[in-house]
Formats: structure tokens, C-alpha cells, sequence
């Protein structure tokens, strides 16, 4: 089973969720060199999403890409209108 | 300027270890130069950044070897090896692999630290290269691995004796001796029969530590074990790898004994340490350049890449680059610089560069703990000369002499 770190971000239009599985990152900081304001390592030397943190979607597609084991994933916040 | 201006022989130390004014060149005028036939030079930052993370277009296979070398699957080291294989390994090395291990083996490198240097005080002097230096990688991997310290001095010879075969062809061959082996067993069958002895003894319950063998043995990739085979060569590439910390050690060594103004500065105040291994890192790299190999059609600053060219990633320009790091061809302390590519970046980010840097900076706070100012000097015959070895970068010897004052403790 994967353990996830959903965080809520802002896309251009729509409210998205990033959420990185852990049992697929290998720490390549790939996502953090492109948007170190959302992404940081932590103490496993895994990446972890930054709470809070915003990104565009086009921003977020060029992450989603560059991630060498496909460990970043974007979708819809099921959070979204219930706020 | 015409292209051949920057043609150069990539395994000749006399030339890539004396090359700073070419690669400034380079970054200005032919940031992908054509050292050789098939082979591409990156000299900026972001270029060489790029091939370390783009794992898919640069490929590690064949990484390091010498030309026809083959290797056992099993075998492999991280650095010569590509998905799917790659990520699943270091996924799970990376359970070990964090800044919890280089904090683990802290006490340990101290204390071993503090005896090397005990010892060159004692002796009023000596290489402090191959007294101190050489010896703490070695001794911390083997450490991190479970190898008792009293183990390394013999294991070490048998290792370094492997290193310079064809297996594993760590970039000398041995000439006299071509066909030794066909893999570790059979090149190094002692070592290899050392490392097998650790393996069965946790695989078998009769050792139990926390240890990275038992670590190894405990581990599975989906169900699967990793074969004795892939355990011992991990082992050994661990150990290899860790070697360039002499060089890490050696280069921050050196400029206290020459630089009065940087040893006080550190002496005042030890919070700037790291920023100084960091700054050691970018502005001397232990390790100059890799390899990659394009697996598809591709361009880097306008100049094409065919499948199957050689990409040399060049880390000692791209941590020079004016661009990205300010007064980027002085020695200074700056604790905001981007992260400089000594331990390379992307999916083969070197995965020991926690420990690298713990054992940079335990090794500058004993070396303040020892010696006072001017305590430690070099001797009066001494010339500095680089390691023969043509992609590392720190001297071959730093012969010192003690003055009176040294604190042996």
C-alpha cells in the first residue's frame, strides 16, 4: 500500500491535489529543483509536499513529468466547493 | 576561437585536473564542447544538471568501466545501472540511506578521527593524506556496513587490490594481469569470501545487528531477496564510492594548513563549517566530471545529440558557473549558494552525500581540536601534487609537521 501526502494547491482554475507516493519516490529531487516553494526532502530523504503551498497546472504538469518514477500525482481535491 | 580549441584527453589527469581556465572558456564560448570523438563536454550548470536528471534521454549504463569489460548482472554498481532496476535498488536503500546514518556513525567517525590525528601528533608529523584522509572513508563505510575496524586495515588491501583489476576496472587497468577474474569471486575471491561469510552469518540469525549487511539481507524487491552476490557487490560499491571523500578531506585539510585567514575564520566561529565543506564541494569537487550515454536524438545548447554519444557531465565547471554562483572562481563562504552538483543530482544523486559531509566536518572540528594556529604545517620539502587519476581532484600527499602546542588527547 502507498502511503500519500495529499496536499491542497491552487491550479490556474481549478482546486488540485498533489499527492506523492512514497513507496515509488527515490529522492532524485527532481521536483524540488523545479518548484522547491511546494516540494522539500524530508529526514527519509523522500519527497514531501509543503502544506499550503501553490502551483499552476502547467507547473505542476512539467513536475509530474520530470519525476524519474512517476511517484507525483495531480488530481482534483475532492475538497473542492465543500469550504 | 574554433571548436578544437577545446579538444582534450578526458583520461588525462595532466589535462582534466588543470583545465579551470578552459572550462570559464567553455561556459562562455562552447558550453557542449567535443572533447573527443563522441564525447560531449557540458561545462554550465544547468546543462550538466539537466543530463543528471533526465535519466530517461541519459543513460548510466556502462557508466565508469573500462572499454569491454562486462559485468554480472548481480554485480552491477548504482552508478552503471538504469530503470527498472535502478529505482527499485536505491528505493530500497534509501530505508537506510538518509541523514539518520551519517548521524549514527557520527560518534564513530569522531572518535576514529581523533585517534588518526592522536597517532600524527604522537609522530610529530607525517602524510596526513594517507594517515588521516584516506583512511576515515574506508573505515566509516566499513563501519555503516558492519565491518569491525580491526578488519579494515586487511580487508582494505585485498579491496584496493580489486580496484585496480579489470574488475571492477575503477579506471585503472591492471595492465600485467588483464585476465584476472570474471567477476568479484573470482578477482577478489578473499574479499568476496569475507563479504559472503558476513552475508550468511546474519542471513543465517547466528549474527544480529542493525548493520546496512543485515539491512541488505532483511530487504526484498517485491518478494525477492537480494542474491549474496548483489549484497557483496553493493558492499564493495559503497565502499568505493566513499573513497572520494579522501579527496573531500585532503582539499579542506589543505587550505587550513595553507590559509591562515581560512582556518580563523572557521576557528571563530565553528557554525560556518558546513558552509565550508559545502563551498570545498563546489569549488574543488572530489569527483570532476561522469558519464552518461544518450539512449535518444536530442539537443543540448543548440548541439545535437545522437543515441549512443557520450555525455560528459562536467561537475567542476558547472559549480564554477558565473551565472548561477556569485564570484564563482574564488574560495568564499556563502551560505545561500544553490546546491552545487559534487554529489551530481536527479535519480543518481550520490546517495552517501549525508555521510560525505558529516565526515568533511567532523574531520575540520578535530582538526581544531588538535591544532591550534600554525600548529600544523607543511613540511619544508613538500610539493603539491594532485591524485593521478583523471576525474578526482585533491592531492596525492599532504606531508605536514607538527609544531610544539598540538594537542594529542
Amino acid at each position: 500500500m502507498s502511503s500519500c501526502t495529499p496536499a491542497p494547491t491552487r491550479g490556474d482554475s481549478l482546486d488540485l491535489e498533489v499527492v506523492i507516493d512514497r513507496e515509488r519516490c527515490i529522492g532524485s529531487q527532481n521536483c524540488v529543483h523545479h518548484l522547491p516553494a511546494m516540494f522539500q526532502i524530508d529526514d527519509e530523504a523522500l519527497a514531501v509536499v509543503i502544506p499550503q503551498s501553490e502551483a499552476s497546472a502547467a507547473e505542476l504538469d512539467i513536475v509530474v513529468r520530470d519525476c524519474p518514477t512517476e511517484a507525483i500525482q495531480v488530481r482534483r481535491s475532492p475538497l473542492k466547493g465543500t469550504s | 576561437m574554433s571548436e578544437s580549441d577545446f579538444e582534450f584527453n578526458l583520461f588525462d589527469p595532466e589535462q582534466t585536473q588543470h583545465m579551470w581556465d578552459k572550462m570559464q572558456r567553455m561556459r562562455r564560448e562552447c558550453p557542449v564542447a567535443q572533447p573527443s570523438e563522441g564525447f560531449y563536454y557540458t561545462a554550465r550548470y544547468l546543462d550538466t544538471q539537466r543530463v543528471f536528471r533526465d535519466s530517461r534521454t541519459f543513460s548510466c549504463e556502462g557508466g565508469f568501466r573500462a572499454a569491454g569489460v562486462e559485468i554480472p548482472e548481480d554485480e552491477l554498481f548504482l552508478a552503471e545501472m538504469d530503470a527498472p532496476l535502478h529505482p527499485r535498488l536505491r528505493k530500497l536503500l534509501l530505508k537506510s540511506f538518509n541523514p539518520g546514518m551519517a548521524k549514527g556513525a557520527e560518534t564513530f567517525t569522531q572518535g576514529y578521527i581523533e585517534q588518526l590525528l592522536d597517532d600524527l601528533v604522537a609522530k610529530g608529523g607525517g602524510d596526513i593524506v594517507g594517515e588521516v584522509s584516506a583512511r576515515v572513508p574506508l573505515a566509516v563505510t566499513g563501519h555503516v556496513l558492519g565491518i569491525p575496524l580491526d578488519d579494515i586495515a586487511e580487508l582494505s588491501a585485498q579491496f584496493f587490490a580489486l580496484l585496480h583489476t579489470d574488475w571492477p576496472a575503477y579506471g585503472v587497468k591492471d595492465r600485467e594481469h588483464p585476465d584476472v577474474g570474471k567477476d568479484i569471486a573470482g578477482s577478489a575471491p578473499e574479499l568476496a569470501a569475507y563479504f559472503d561469510k558476513m552475508i550468511n552469518d546474519r542471513r543465517s540469525g547466528n549474527v544480529k545487528t542493525g548493520d546496512l549487511v543485515s539491512q541488505m539481507v532483511d530487504a526484498d524487491i517485491e518478494g525477492d531477496k537480494l542474491s549474496t552476490e548483489r549484497i557483496r557487490s553493493l558492499a564493495i560499491n559503497f565502499l568505493s564510492a566513499g573513497l572520494s571523500t579522501t579527496n573531500l578531506i585532503s582539499n579542506l585539510y589543505h587550505r587550513l594548513i595553507t590559509s591562515d585567514d581560512f582556518a580563523r575564520t572557521l576557528r571563530d566561529d565553528a557554525a560556518l563549517i558546513p558552509v565550508a565543506v559545502e563551498e570545498s564541494l563546489r569549488f574543488e569537487p572530489p569527483v570532476l566530471f561522469l558519464f552518461r550515454t544518450a539512449t535518444q536524438e536530442t539537443e543540448i545548447a543548440d548541439t545535437p545529440i545522437k543515441p549512443g554519444n557520450r555525455l560528459v557531465t562536467g561537475i567542476a565547471s558547472a559549480n564554477r558557473d558565473e551565472t548561477v554562483f556569485d564570484r564563482a572562481n574564488e574560495f568564499r563562504l556563502n551560505a545561500s549558494d544553490p546546491e552545487n552538483l559534487a554529489f551530481g543530482a536527479g535519480p543518481h544523486l550520490c546517495l552517501g552525500n549525508h555521510m560525505a559531509r558529516m565526515e568533511g566536518r567532523v574531520a575540520v572540528e578535530e582538526f581544531f581540536r588538535h591544532f591550534g594556529p600554525g600548529e600544523l604545517r607543511l613540511a619544508p620539502e613538500y610539493e603539491y601534487h594532485l591524485m593521478p587519476h583523471f576525474l578526482e581532484y585533491g592531492p596525492e600527499r599532504l606531508d605536514v609537521v607538527v609544531h610544539a602546542g598540538a594537542n594529542s588527547r
